[in-house]
């Protein structure tokens, strides 16, 4: 079970102070606040890349982890598929993925001669390949049109299930579409304010109700 | 297109070919105006003296002799110029240590250091030794300014997907750090050159073009000082071009071992 102790992280202003929460042990959940809130800084806390001024992230030590990061962090130097190769050498699962994402061309290229979209689907494939613990996705589906969305959530629900997955978005037709559980954080430093479960999100338009109770920043 | 990539090339032969008659012609009207054999020499008394020379074994050993002296140090410069680089990047005190001896040898004068090791080294070491002053400062601040430049956002992908030292510096530190070492290695190559000749001169070590270069001097032979002034040209334009390839090679041979 991971978990948040007392956590608290600055940078120009307070966005953490004795922050705790516990997470399920899996699912897929939503973290959702307004830009700039901390919710990126949420994940580097989690992942290490960041150390708290005060408190601890528990039981991570030990977790493989999947990270789609904000940006596509690709290494340019590498074709899509060695790009996917240099995280995990299993060709099958590889070449598996690809076929599902129907990538069999794109992937060849390098990732100056691909488009957003496509280097996008390859930073998500690359984290389904390394297959982690636990995966962080940090808006995941941008710069990804519609459909090719709609098929990428069917395959990551389908991938990651039985895993624990944290997922960022501000848009909430994705959130409605793909995640078990969305936190509402808000504030500053930010709170947990209401956690919705899926059972609870009825359509797009009560949950953007919800929601605009907390964050009137958020895309339907 | 082959044919005409082939044309072009062939024309831009027949072009360098023009432009070297052209200052050869120069150079034979200069012989002409000066009259002097001693103050300028003819293209082909020193043709014909090259000619000679490269017919007898010490002409090539003499040159074998220059060529392992400085590379030597060259290759000393760029091996302990890049560990320096990857030690004081990652050690501050050992950065703070290095940096002024690394300014001191770059902006000194190369004979000031040349008269100095005069006293303490053995004639033969001191062009090694000149070689490897001249590259190693350059690899340093190459290689530090290339480690600085190295994308933290891949590092942090590194770490997420735990990959180990090895991997990383295949992957990450390698590529990113090569253009630098590349430009390094490139451009101290002409450096060391030169000083090492300039050094042979002043240190005259036996078998040396530098030697041969003072000996032609004293006695005034002044073909012979041009034609081996075209040797040490020649050379430094092979050396130069084989560089060239030899990083393309390593460039590709590790891009395949990284695949």
């Amino acid at each position: 079970m991971i978990s948040l102790e007392r956590i608290t992280k600055s940078y120009e202003k307070e966005l953490y102070k004795d922050f705790s929460y516990t997470f399920p042990t899996e699912g897929i959940i939503c973290l959702f606040a307004p830009s700039g809130y901390g919710k990126t800084t949420l994940f580097r806390l989690m992942l290490g890349l960041d150390k708290p001024e005060t408190g601890r992230v528990i039981g991570m030590d030990k977790l493989r982890t999947s990270v789609v990061f904000q940006e596509d962090r690709l290494l340019p130097w590498l074709s899509g598929k060695e790009n996917l190769l240099a995280v995990n050498q299993d060709e099958t699962l590889c070449e598996e993925l690809i076929e599902e994402f129907g990538l069999q061309e794109d992937i060849l290229k390098y990732p100056d001669q691909m488009s957003g979209g496509i280097r996008r689907q390859v930073s998500i494939l690359r984290a389904l390949l390394y297959d982690g613990d636990v995966f962080f996705l940090d808006e995941p589906f941008q710069a990804i049109d519609i459909v090719k969305r709609e098929e990428i959530i069917s395959i990551l629900k389908k991938r990651l299930r039985g895993k624990l997955t944290f997922f960022i978005t501000h848009h909430l037709d994705e959130v409605y579409a793909f995640a078990d559980c969305m936190l509402i954080l808000q504030g500053t430093p930010l709170q947990v304010k209401q956690t919705i479960y899926r059972e609870d999100f009825c359509s797009i338009e009560c949950l953007y109700e919800k929601i605009n109770r907390y964050s009137p920043y958020c895309d339907l | 297109m082959n044919r005409s990539i082939m044309k072009n090339k062939q024309k831009k032969y027949i072009r360098s070919l023009c432009v070297a008659l052209f200052w050869i012609c120069v150079w034979q009207i200069c012989y002409w105006v000066v009259g002097h054999e001693v103050l300028v020499a003819s293209p082909f008394d020193v043709g014909k003296t090259l000619w000679k020379n490269a017919g007898e074994a010490w002409f090539w050993q003499v040159i074998f002799h220059s060529l392992l002296r400085i590379v030597k140090g060259y290759l000393f410069g760029i091996a302990i110029g890049a560990v320096a680089g990857v030690l004081a990047t990652k050690y501050y005190i050992l950065y703070e240590l290095l940096y002024p001896m690394m300014s001191i040898v770059k902006a000194s004068p190369v004979a000031s250091f040349i008269l100095l090791t005069l006293v303490w080294m053995k004639t033969d070491s001191i062009p090694s030794f000149i070689s490897f002053l001249m590259v190693m400062p350059i690899m340093f601040t190459n290689v530090m300014e290339g480690l600085k430049r190295v994308d933290t956002d891949l590092l942090e992908v590194a770490q997420v997907y735990r990959w180990s030292l090895w991997k990383k510096i295949c992957f990450i530190y390698c590529p990113q750090l090569w253009p630098y070492m590349a430009a390094a290695a490139t451009m101290s190559l002409g450096l060391a050159w030169k000083a090492g000749v300039a050094t042979e001169v002043i240190a005259s070590p036996s078998f040396s073009i530098g030697h041969k270069l003072r000996d032609s001097k004293i006695y005034m032979e002044t073909a012979e000082l041009f034609a081996w002034t075209a040797v040490v040209i020649i050379l430094s334009m092979l050396l130069e071009k084989g560089l060239a390839i030899l990083l393309r090679r390593i460039q590709s041979t590790s891009r395949r071992k990284i695949r």
